[in-house]
């Protein structure tokens, strides 16, 4: 009965939405209705119950479906005055944007209704609760990147004979083994690295005997309620697989450090964790992503362990273990961080990875035909998989209004107006709507500038994947290193530039087409402010390429903890609060009575209310009141200390997201904007630079 | 940005993120240390918190604490007062969505209580203080007025209304 109101609710609702999709409409009335759409889209998104966001959704597909509608039906340049260059420039675009549609379609079902789902309680009688294997794969990590991450598994809050803690070194490192015996944790290696990360758990699969298993990467650090965070929603539903828990990081990705938008703006991962995996939660969906998880070894072994037959075995292996009828949840509170990738080529690398394992499932365990998933599975996993293919749509959509300013193709037959007409809607509309269903987890108009960054970068891999999957290798993410000094990364920026370079001339063209007088003017002026428009994102793409200088390999976090700090274990001690604190380091307030002078000992106490362990260090700086000190070599006591209070605290990440500004799309373009113009100077300046100095080391050269 | 004073940790997690109804227990033995402070008193450094910050759990009985922890058994938790044992929480409460995703219905939307929906944002919307000095004493002219002397007052007011009109 229910299914059948549905079906009636939908066929009811289809009719007029065909009418309104497909009523042909002369350039005035088609204006009044873009213009009634906006401030209709304006005014809903101005009303704070949810169930309106939902009616936002409804009304962009509507006209983005009309725009389409009339795109395939009206200006496909058919016809005798019209030759195959044309067309095929024209397929090209209407291509990009039907694959744009799709995304965006897909995109609000994936979050139609976002779960939030809270964590469940466990048992009261903490002897029911179950056993829980941590497992820390590492390759070839340096130890100091895995060491906190240890120390912070073993202060777990979770009865102490009921987890073990394994180190998973497929490096066999002599280090890591005495350090894990230091510790009290076990190593475990293997003889080769089959199947890198995937292969790695697998093995120590066999050697272990835990009910669950907590994954971690090895830069992944855990805070100490994660286990009772994720633990009780597998207790209280017998079929659940696995709990997943945002990935989150302390340190700055590329984009954040070299446009300084660190926590200002949301970093490319933000939409993913914060919105997209709490609306795969809606439709059973959520998918493991590789660390900071739990997952049920019955299910695990069920599959076969994870899958090694792509180089996204996370995503893959929750396919396989949704196919098979199990459930997964994602809690949506920070349990874990790590560090971000550094520089910007390490960032793509890892990004290419990503592309082509969900292309090589795409092409092998297609979510669309695999038996067992349900319908929101199918959506949620193909919308995920689909998202990697934006590289080619990308550099369409870069690359398009240069067909007409600088070939003089007509893709679009259609006057500039009327294009304006019913591109606009499907534009703005799209655009508020994904800007209130994404509220803090993604600003208006970054995607573009995180796509156009990769777009040049995965379309290969991705197109190879799907026709061969089996090519490429899983690499790893280099995490933890250092860029010495600011540079501007020319190698991976030969795309950016390459794309700015011929938007300028697109753009100087058109300028000078208007100038000398056009037939249609207003298709002109169309095509120059999409060249304008795109000239902001690929200068965007060339500021990124500017890599900022980072020479500390420990990463700040600023965070206000309760200190004390005393000049030795004699004297005594004077309560204040700490400004910033990392692995090597922490700034303190200086209690105005304490007079310390730059080279002193002094001992600091983190979070005196739960820690007796003094950390020894020296006074590197001091002045304005507060007073900056390095830490002297640790005991495993003191590093364990200090991981529990930087780390290792419950709500240690909690607050970041509740300080993040949200979403005005005006406002987010002038930023985008305002990063392009930079990206556009910065290029000038390295190109004129590069220029001239060459000109000079060759004038030596030349006058011997 | 602001960042809150973190130490509080477990309850801090569990205020922020609404989980009232969540148990925590911690199994690490916390020490607080005895800070000698340079005015030479002897004070735990606040006062005002209890050493360890954790929502009380079920059943406590009072035992007294080994030095390494060894949580296997039910029971003592480092530090906890002893509490009469709470109810247990109910399973979650939104585990119905996933019979079938094809099944909701936007009735079924509109149920789903999500807290964090709920409470739509603070608005401060800082209006100027409300002065009511100048309404009430003409309502109080008005209610003095006798009947006749409101009908005729009607009566001149429909009057002038029809001859402008």
């Amino acid at each position: 009965m229910r299914q059948l109101s549905i079906v009636l609710i939908l066929v009811a609702m289809a009719l007029p939405a065909y009418a309104l999709v497909t009523a042909p409409l002369s350039l005035f009335w088609q204006a009044f209705t873009a213009i009634g759409m906006v401030i209709a889209v304006n005014v809903l998104r101005r009303l704070h119950d949810y169930r309106w966001a939902l009616a936002m959704m409804g009304l962009s597909v509507l006209a983005s479906s009309r725009y389409l509608y009339w795109r395939l039906t009206e200006t496909l340049p058919l016809g005798q005055e019209f030759n195959a260059w044309d067309l095929f420039l024209s397929l090209g675009l209407i291509g990009a944007e039907l694959y744009a549609y799709t995304i965006l379609v897909l995109g609000f079902v994936q979050t139609i209704w976002p779960l939030h789902r809270k964590p469940a309680a466990l048992p009261a009688d903490a002897s029911q609760w179950p056993t829980v294997d941590i497992f820390i794969p590492s390759y070839n990590e340096p130890l100091a990147v895995v060491r906190p991450t240890v120390l912070a598994a073993l202060a777990l809050d979770w009865p102490r004979d009921k987890f073990n803690v394994y180190v998973l070194d497929d490096g066999r490192r002599e280090e890591f083994r005495a350090f894990c015996e230091h510790v009290g944790v076990t190593h475990i290696t293997r003889a080769d690295n089959k199947h890198a990360k995937a292969g790695n758990i697998n093995a120590a699969l066999k050697h272990t005997r835990g009910e669950y298993i907590a994954i971690f990467d090895c830069d992944h650090i855990p805070v100490r309620s994660f286990l009772q965070m994720t633990m009780g929603t597998m207790l209280a539903d017998r079929e659940v697989s696995l709990v997943q828990t945002p990935h989150h990081f302390f340190s700055p990705d590329p984009f954040e450090k070299n446009l300084n938008t660190f926590r200002k703006v949301p970093n490319e991962g933000e939409l993913f964790y914060g919105l997209i995996q709490d609306g795969n939660d809606f439709w059973d969906a959520s998918f493991f992503c590789g660390s900071c998880a739990v997952l049920r070894r019955t299910a695990l072994e069920e599959i076969g362990g994870i899958a090694t037959e792509t180089v996204t075995e996370d995503a893959h292996t929750s396919l396989r273990m949704h196919s098979r009828g199990w459930k997964s949840a994602y809690i949506n509170i920070p349990q874990a961080a790590g560090l971000a990738t550094e520089s910007l080529s390490a960032h793509v690398g890892q990004r290419i990875r990503w592309a082509r394992g969900m292309a090589q499932i795409f092409r092998v365990d297609n979510p669309m035909f695999k038996p067992g998933l349900n319908f929101g599975q199918r959506i949620c996993y193909s919308n995920a998989m689909l998202h990697f293919f934006y590289g080619l749509p990308r550099l369409i959509f870069l690359t398009s209004p240069l067909a007409y300013l600088l070939l003089g193709a007509e893709i679009i037959k259609a006057q500039g107006w009327m294009v304006l007409a019913y591109a606009a809607p499907h534009v703005i509309l799209a655009t508020v709507t994904n800007s209130r269903v994404q509220g803090p987890f993604r600003h208006s108009f970054w995607a573009e500038i995180y796509e156009t960054v990769l777009a040049t970068f995965i379309l290969v891999p991705t197109l190879l994947a799907v026709i061969n999957p089996k090519l490429g290798k899983f690499n790893v993410t280099a995490k933890g290193g250092i860029v010495d000094r600011d540079y501007f990364d020319k190698d991976i920026a030969r795309p950016y530039y390459l794309l700015f370079s011929l938007n300028m001339i697109g753009f100087a063209v058109g300028i000078i087409r208007l100038l000398a007088g056009s037939a249609h003017p207003d298709t002109l002026m169309l095509n120059i402010g999409w060249t304008m428009y795109n000239l902001l994102i690929a200068g965007g793409a060339l500021a990124v390429a500017n890599e900022k200088r980072q020479v500390r390999t420990a990463v700040r976090v600023r965070t206000k903890l309760q200190a004390a700090m005393r000049l030795d274990a004699d004297s005594g001690a004077y309560l204040t609060d700490t400004l910033d604190v990392s692995y090597s380091g922490v700034a303190l307030q200086l209690p105005p009575e304490l007079t310390v002078a730059t080279g002193d000992h002094i001992q600091i106490l983190l979070m005196p209310e739960r820690n007796d362990v003094w950390l020894d260090a020296t006074v590197r700086r001091n002045s304005h009141g507060i007073v900056a000190a390095q830490m002297t070599e640790m005991s495993i006591a003191q590093e364990s200390a200090l991981v529990q209070a930087l780390f290792g605290r419950a709500d240690a990440w909690i607050q970041w997201r509740e300080t993040q500004r949200s979403d005005k799309p005006l406002s987010a373009l002038l930023n985008v904007g305002h990063y392009g113009l930079r990206g556009g100077r910065d290029f000038f300046q390295w190109f004129f630079r590069s220029v001239f100095t060459r000109g000079s080391r060759g004038a030596p050269a030349n006058s011997a | 940005m602001s960042d809150r004073k973190s130490s509080d940790d477990v309850q801090q997690l569990l205020r922020d993120k609404r989980l009232g109804d969540l148990q925590y227990r911690e199994f690490a033995p916390t020490h607080a240390a005895q800070l000698k402070l340079a005015d030479s008193k002897l004070r735990p450094p606040e006062p005002g918190l209890p050493p360890v910050t954790a929502v009380p759990p079920a059943p406590a009985p009072s035992a007294a604490l080994p030095d390494t922890p060894a949580p296997a058994r039910s029971g003592p938790v480092a530090g906890l007062p002893s509490v009469p044992p709470r109810a247990q929480p109910s399973a979650e409460p939104r585990s119905a969505v996933h019979e079938s995703p094809l099944n909701f219905t936007f009735e079924r939307l509109r149920r789903q209580v999500i807290p964090a929906r709920a409470n739509g944002p603070l608005i401060d919307l800082q209006l100027a203080p409300r002065h009511r000095a100048a309404a009430i004493p003409r309502l109080e002219l008005l209610q003095q007025r006798s009947l006749a002397d409101v009908f005729s007052t009607l009566q001149h007011a429909s009057g002038t209304r029809r001859h402008g009109s």
